[in-house]
């Protein structure tokens, strides 16, 4: 059963994923905006660029990192170096977002 | 004969699959079922997936941009799926511990999604009432001399 479980789970969330994926190839899920400031500009903000390269970066390592597992008892785990660069990464990308709506808002 | 029969096929049920395990089957399979359901009406559009990372619409009915704090929870949310299936389909359970780094990364991708949203909220916010304290000013100007009393009177009656 626990095969059969374990079909069912793959097959599920290899169709969620590939249709996520066809999805935002075709446009159907919106991806306009993704890179951009949220300021009506269209201008891209460095700050998304550098976090969507370290998060794709990240998935592609570790997933390379669980096929390549010997022992299976667990999940393998993350560096607290890389921890650290996506948390600075994410913060890097939140202080712009204020950064930004700080500089929007009129000063009163 | 019929009753030696009738044991060896209770054994036999034994070890195959007992009752517990039949009800289990039915869950699996109802389960896969409901999956691939859910897979149908994706594909065919009946369940919109077109908003899955994109920002709430704005107050002016414009639909909102795609949301990049969405966007990497959906990958992590992916990627740590995966990397369980990929344990239980070796190991043929689920894995005894989970790394508290893992707990670590989905805490840093939904609290910047919450932060994220939160600020893109107070902005939206802030710049919908600055908007309506502008029209006020505005109108308040095309109707030089009148005291605000009388106005508010006005607008009253």
């Amino acid at each position: 059963m626990v095969t059969l479980l374990a079909w069912e789970m793959g097959l599920f969330l290899g169709g969620l994923a590939a249709i996520v994926f066809y999805q935002m190839l075709t446009g159907r899920i919106n991806l306009q905006g993704l890179l951009w400031e949220k300021n009506g500009a269209a201008d891209y903000s460095w700050g998304r660029v550098q976090l969507l390269f370290f998060t794709v970066i990240f998935a592609i390592i570790y997933i390379g990192k669980v096929m390549q597992m010997q022992d299976f008892n667990q999940l393998p785990e993350i560096r607290p170096e890389v921890l650290a660069l996506l948390g600075g990464s994410n913060l890097a990308y939140l202080g712009q977002k204020m950064y930004n709506l700080l500089r929007e808002l009129p000063k009163v | 004969m019929g009753a030696e029969a009738q044991q060896v096929g209770q054994q036999v049920a034994q070890q195959v699959c007992n009752l517990p395990c039949v009800y289990g089957y039915i869950i699996a399979v109802f389960l896969g079922l409901l999956a691939l359901a859910i897979l149908y009406r994706i594909s065919k559009g009946e369940i919109d997936l077109s908003g899955l990372i994109s920002e709430p619409t704005t107050p002016d009915g414009k639909p909102g941009d795609a949301s990049l704090s969405r966007f990497q929870f959906l990958i992590f949310t992916f990627v740590i799926a995966f990397s369980l299936l990929i344990v239980i389909a070796k190991k043929g359970e689920f894995p005894s511990t989970i790394p508290d780094a893992i707990w670590a990364l989905l805490g840093i991708s939904g609290g910047s999604y919450v932060v994220s949203k939160g600020v893109q909220t107070n902005r939206d916010t802030s710049l919908a009432k600055l908007a309506i304290l502008g029209q006020q000013q505005q109108q308040q100007q095309q109707q030089p001399g009148q005291q605000p009393g009388q106005q508010q009177g006005q607008q009253q009656s």
